[in-house]
């Protein structure tokens, strides 16, 4: 990774293309949930790396590029969050249909689990559920996420085990 | 295997749906071209919108700060003084007809004497006219052969001059002045 961030910040545009792969997928995903739309998720990814290009001269120090650009995405949210608040603009939570490509396929089995961890998900606090996400679906680590958000690893650690108890707890409802 | 291993597998077990195919060249292509932009332009850019946004805040603070303070004149000082002949009519014509007849006149007259007031004494100058006729008189060849000469003497000429000024101190409004 360190011979990456070189790369990206000598401007080489083939560096960009390989972080992109890295790390798109799950930033989208995260984006998703956190801005409750895949289309505000899709330009706050494209915002979020044309300014990693405009500032590529930091990226050389940066240690945790992957970290990082979660904390960029996670500042570009919110400032379309913001922005849109202000314009007092509704948010409607995704379905799982927009989350998760279970429930475009045609096992039954596999859409019908999906549609449930989507509704699980859906009755987590809204910090709960940025932890799990970001645990779960983006791979970071506490360490990680904790850098992302800005708060203490033990925190984090706390978060997530309190959402996952919850989880638990309604999910056996729901299964039993 | 805990019991929080299960939640977390039946979390994993669904694949989130990422981003969608097209996006990558959207991404890719804005990135290209923030990476041709020239950094210059943009902080020339920025700097400029700077001088602007600062130009407009002088403006709008000249404005705010003149107008505070002919409030505050207005308040200590009242309204502004009118000359004592329109105040003499007005008290004229009331005493022949009625008060508010009187007050209507000196309103009306005041306003005619600050709008005449507030007109300029001189019409405004022509600079146009100004450079042109200095143009005339940088090309002719007869002034550079002036500079060679003393200064007085260049002074003298010029006062001489087979240039009549009396256009110039027409523009300027000093015509009586100093012809007199």
């Amino acid at each position: 990774m360190d011979r990456l961030a070189e790369r990206l910040a000598r401007g080489d545009q083939a560096a960009f293309a390989e972080l992109y792969d890295a790390c798109a997928d799950r930033l989208h995903h995260y984006l998703a949930v956190r801005l409750a739309s895949r289309d505000d998720a899709d330009d706050v990814l494209q915002e979020t790396f044309v300014r990693l290009a405009r500032n590529r001269k930091r990226l050389s120090g940066v240690d945790n590029l992957v970290a990082y650009v979660f904390t960029i995405g996670r500042n570009e949210a919110a400032r379309l969050a913001a922005r849109k608040s202000r314009r007092r603009e509704s948010r409607v939570a995704p379905g799982s249909q927009a989350l998760f490509r279970e429930t475009a396929g045609d096992d039954a089995q596999a859409r019908e689990a999906a549609e449930l961890v989507a509704a699980a998900l859906d009755r987590l606090e809204a910090e709960q559920r940025e932890v799990v996400e970001l645990k779960i679906y983006a791979g970071l680590t506490f360490r990680e996420i904790a850098e992302v958000t800005g708060l203490p690893q033990g925190t984090v650690a706390t978060r997530y085990r309190t959402a996952i108890g919850r989880l638990r707890g309604w999910l056996a409802r729901e299964l039993s | 295997m805990n019991k929080d291993d299960h939640v977390e597998q039946a979390l994993r077990r669904v694949t989130p749906r990422g981003a969608g195919p097209g996006l990558r060249e959207r991404v890719l292509a804005a990135i290209g071209r923030e990476l041709s932009a020239d950094p210059l332009a943009r902080w020339e850019r920025r700097l400029g919108l700077a001088v602007a946004a600062s130009i407009a805040l002088g403006i709008v603070l000249n404005v705010w700060a003149v107008r505070t303070d002919r409030q505050c004149q207005a308040r200590l000082y009242g309204p502004p003084p009118i000359p004592r002949q329109i105040a003499d009519l007005a008290e004229t014509v009331a005493s022949v007809t009625d008060a508010e007849t009187g007050q209507r006149l000196e309103r009306q007259l005041a306003a005619i004497w600050r709008s005449r007031k507030a007109e300029l004494p001189y019409p405004p100058i022509d600079y146009s006219q100004f450079l042109r006729e200095f143009e005339v008189v940088r090309k002719e060849p007869r002034h550079e052969n002036l500079l060679e000469e003393g200064t007085e003497t260049n002074r003298d000429r010029r006062r001489r001059g087979d240039r009549d000024t009396s256009d110039c101190q027409r523009r300027l409004g000093l015509e009586d002045r100093l012809t007199a």
